[in-house]
């Protein structure tokens, strides 16, 4: 039904990650036994309150975090340490202040030794996408959070990853800039088809970026229930307001609210 | 650095286009020059550095008036004008042969003590074992005033130069070890975390976001390492020195000739407001980065 969906074998596979935290001696269930399959070039959004476990997901992918047990896997490999075939794009401002925007642009490439020409015009290619080749050569301190927030995801794109991590990108920033940077992830969503987790809490933001969402519960964190949703890509802004959309949205509502 | 507070400001981010069309390039976020802020910032900030000015012209009227004009405080206690113009010209050239003498000196043990603090500092956020080695030894020493070493600096190194650089240079070196460390050790673990996911391996994450990070940090620690080593280096000059700034206070006050005494106090501060002067230039245009608080 969505454009950017293709019938690939699993590109990004969670099988029955458990994840066990020790506070104060009691042990806590962070993470019960999930299992999630994400397909090359989806965009997979995780919805749910604080403690549901969404960000203990992004860590395991990253390579922040290891299982307590079960497995993690991307491309049929075992997920290691971080590294750049897993772009993260955090909710903390992670611009670098000392470098310039393209600077900042630059920095994957250079960290892995391949910055060359192909990858300078990918530099430019995302600076003019994103609404930053203007600023180029600021320094970040001279941009607002929104434009921040642009270098970031232009940042994780440049680099090429297999999949970008999104852990609540937009949770900082206003509403009226929320929906610019919305409008920007679907339009990279529609030239790249990157295959993306999206982490959120605001239920409008994954049902318009997602092909799915997963709706996860807190204590233990558990996943609830998997949505499909069926927009095809480019995606207007003003499906938000349509009736199909909001009912969609109540529905997640609900399986949120059973569970508290 | 929060995100709320770019937010808030958000001097560029608005509304531009229509919202609801995903296919047009990204509408220009901005109309203002991103310099537009900066010039208003230092345009504020003028009137306010007069008032520095102020207080210093206000402190030079109340001396005349104390002294010259109504003589009420004894030359003996605080010299007037006069007296400090005629110490000037009997020092004459000695003066600036003390005061090179003190500068050099000054710099020397600012620059030894500076660089070996921050190699220590960063050996120290390095190796867990350098640490637990080294840092009993440096909070254990590090609340002693370096003057108070002099007697066995005297035992150790006699009345000459390297006991006096010495000092400086330990009293500067106190200041950076315990600055860089922290600094390094502060660095905001989302930039390491942005860099790995960004391919970056260990070594150039160190040397890439680590060192970069730390600066506006090591530089205030600089700034600071310069002004207690002029307090240290013209203490140690009381003992045994030959010349400088130190040397002639104490020369002089054994003569009760307060006047002179006077001018090398106003030497120091001069000097001491000089180097400070020209390492905050400089720091400026290494941190351009930063973001200043206003």
């Amino acid at each position: 039904m969505t454009s950017c969906r293709h019938d690939a074998a699993s590109h990004l596979a969670l099988s029955d990650a458990s994840v066990y935290f020790s506070i104060r001696g009691q042990t806590i269930c962070a993470l019960d036994s999930v299992s999630l399959d994400v397909r090359e070039g989806e965009t997979v959004c995780l919805v749910g309150p604080s403690g549901c476990g969404k960000s203990t997901i992004l860590n395991l992918i990253g390579g922040f975090l290891s299982p307590s047990s079960g497995s993690v896997s991307m491309e049929g490999r075992a997920v290691g340490a971080p590294g750049a075939d897993r772009a993260v794009v955090f909710q903390a401002d992670a611009v670098f202040p000392w470098l310039t925007v393209r600077r900042n642009l630059e920095y994957g490439p250079r960290a892995r030794g391949r910055f060359d020409d192909a990858a300078r015009e990918r530099v430019d290619h995302y600076l003019e996408l994103m609404g930053l080749r203007d600023f180029a050569d600021a320094y970040p301190k001279m941009l607002s959070g929104g434009m921040r927030k642009r270098v970031d995801v232009a940042r994780a794109y440049v680099n090429d990853p297999g999949v970008i991590l999104l852990d609540e990108p937009f949770g900082a920033v206003d509403d009226m800039t929320k929906s610019h940077l919305q409008r920007e992830l679907m339009r990279l969503s529609v030239s790249d088809g990157k295959t993306s987790l999206f982490i959120t809490h605001d239920i409008e933001e994954a049902i318009y970026l997602g092909d799915r969402v997963v709706v996860m519960t807190p204590r233990p964190g558990r996943i609830k229930e998997v949505i499909e949703v069926p927009y095809d890509r480019p995606r207007d802004l003003a499906i938000k307001t349509t009736e199909p959309f909001q009912q969609l949205r109540r529905r997640v509502q609900a399986t949120l609210g059973e569970a508290a | 650095m929060s995100m709320t507070n770019g937010a808030t400001q958000t001097p560029l981010a608005g509304p531009g286009g229509s919202p609801d069309d995903t296919s047009a390039p990204a509408p220009p976020d901005a109309v203002v020059p991103a310099d537009v802020r900066i010039a208003n910032r230092t345009r504020k900030r003028q009137p306010l550095a007069l008032l520095g000015l102020l207080s210093v012209a206000a402190v030079l009227v109340a001396w005349y008036v104390l002294t010259d004009a109504t003589g009420a405080i004894k030359p003996l206690y605080f010299p007037s004008y006069s007296d400090v113009g005629h110490a000037l010209n009997q020092l004459g050239g000695t003066l600036v042969d003390d005061a090179w003498a003190t500068t050099w000196r000054v710099l020397l043990s600012w620059a030894i003590g500076c660089s070996a603090g921050i190699a220590a500092g960063l050996l120290m956020g390095r190796s867990r074992i350098a640490y637990y080695l080294v840092n009993p030894l440096i909070e254990a020493l590090r609340p002693v005033p370096p003057i108070a070493l002099i007697p066995f600096v005297i035992l150790w190194f006699g009345l000459g130069e390297p006991g006096r650089i010495l000092l400086g240079s330990l009293s500067c070196f106190m200041i950076m070890v315990v600055t860089t460390h922290v600094a390094a050790r502060n660095v905001n673990p989302v930039y390491l975390q942005a860099a790995r996911t960004l391919g970056a391996g260990e070594n150039r994450v160190y040397w890439s976001v680590v060192l970069r990070a730390i600066v506006p940090h090591l530089v205030s620690g600089l700034r600071i390492a310069a002004a207690l080593s002029w307090a240290v280096i013209v203490a140690a000059e009381y003992l045994g020195a030959q010349n400088g700034i130190g040397y002639l206070i104490l020369q002089a006050s054994h003569t009760l000739n307060t006047a002179v005494v006077l001018v090398g106090t106003i030497a120091i501060g001069l000097l001491a407001f000089l180097l400070e002067q020209i390492i905050r230039i400089v720091a400026e245009r290494i941190t351009r980065w930063v973001e200043r608080g206003q």
